[in-house]
């Protein structure tokens, strides 16, 4: 069947996963707070972490 | 019945919007290696794949108010889109792709053929699409994995429908090569 190797490639793909990069998600909370940005808008209850 | 995937994603939301900080690590723990995986097909170099994670990351965290959730996997969906596009920007920038230059080349005849999966592991195939050259990589990610089409492929990346199915052959033929050097050896072992 036509493209039958790309469904069967999706198939062996799906769920696949990498392991993420060292120290990424520190980085990426290092980086929002360097920037001064929030992940949601402020509000009075939020606890993000500030800088 | 609600899925596990619905109530993942609705919980995570929620606590974006409720400002409570361990959502992040949430959304982390529950998507970084889908995430990674959709980078890493598209960006072959681990330093660069970093740099476009974290930019990623940094908008899905402050852009996550601006999403609607339409049901089940959109918020997966919605955090695809963004690690593509920013991987997609990142190879702009570096003028890595050569899917421009080639569209007034002639492209060399490549031969009709298929990979052939067989005995190939979800490891080793990942690694052989993030090792095909720059420009029909991103063409084929888009066709193939993502299930683009080839005039969506083509306003995406700026080019011809046409250039867009030729670099698909390209590295459907490149990828069959490679899986067939890579069965030969496993072969010989």
């Amino acid at each position: 069947m036509k493209d039958q190797w790309i469904r069967d490639m999706r198939r062996l793909l799906d769920g696949y996963e990498k392991d993420p990069p060292d120290g990424l998600l520190d980085e990426v909370k290092q980086a929002i707070g360097e920037r001064n940005l929030r992940p949601v808008p402020e509000r009075k209850s939020a606890t993000w972490p500030t800088n | 019945m609600r899925s596990e995937e619905t109530d993942k994603e609705q919980r995570i939301i929620r606590l974006f919007h409720q400002g409570d900080a361990s959502a992040m690590d949430l959304l982390y723990t529950d998507y970084a290696g889908y995430l990674t995986w959709v980078g890493f097909r598209y960006i072959s170099d681990d330093d660069d794949l970093k740099d476009v994670l974290q930019e990623s990351f940094i908008k899905i965290f402050t852009c996550i108010n601006s999403f609607t959730y339409r049901g089940k996997g959109s918020l997966k969906a919605w955090m695809t889109r963004i690690v593509i596009n920013e991987s997609l920007q990142f190879l702009r920038r570096q003028q890595a792709s050569q899917i421009v230059r080639m569209d007034d080349l002639d492209l060399p005849d490549m031969a009709e053929e298929e990979p052939d999966l067989t005995g190939l592991s979800a490891d080793s195939l990942s690694e052989m699409i993030r090792h095909l050259p720059p420009g029909c990589r991103e063409v084929f990610n888009l066709y193939a994995v993502e299930g683009k089409s080839h005039i969506e492929i083509a306003r995406l990346l700026n080019i011809k429908p046409d250039t867009s199915a030729s670099q698909f052959h390209r590295a459907r033929a490149i990828l069959a090569r490679m899986i067939r050097k890579y069965q030969l050896k496993k072969a010989r072992e």
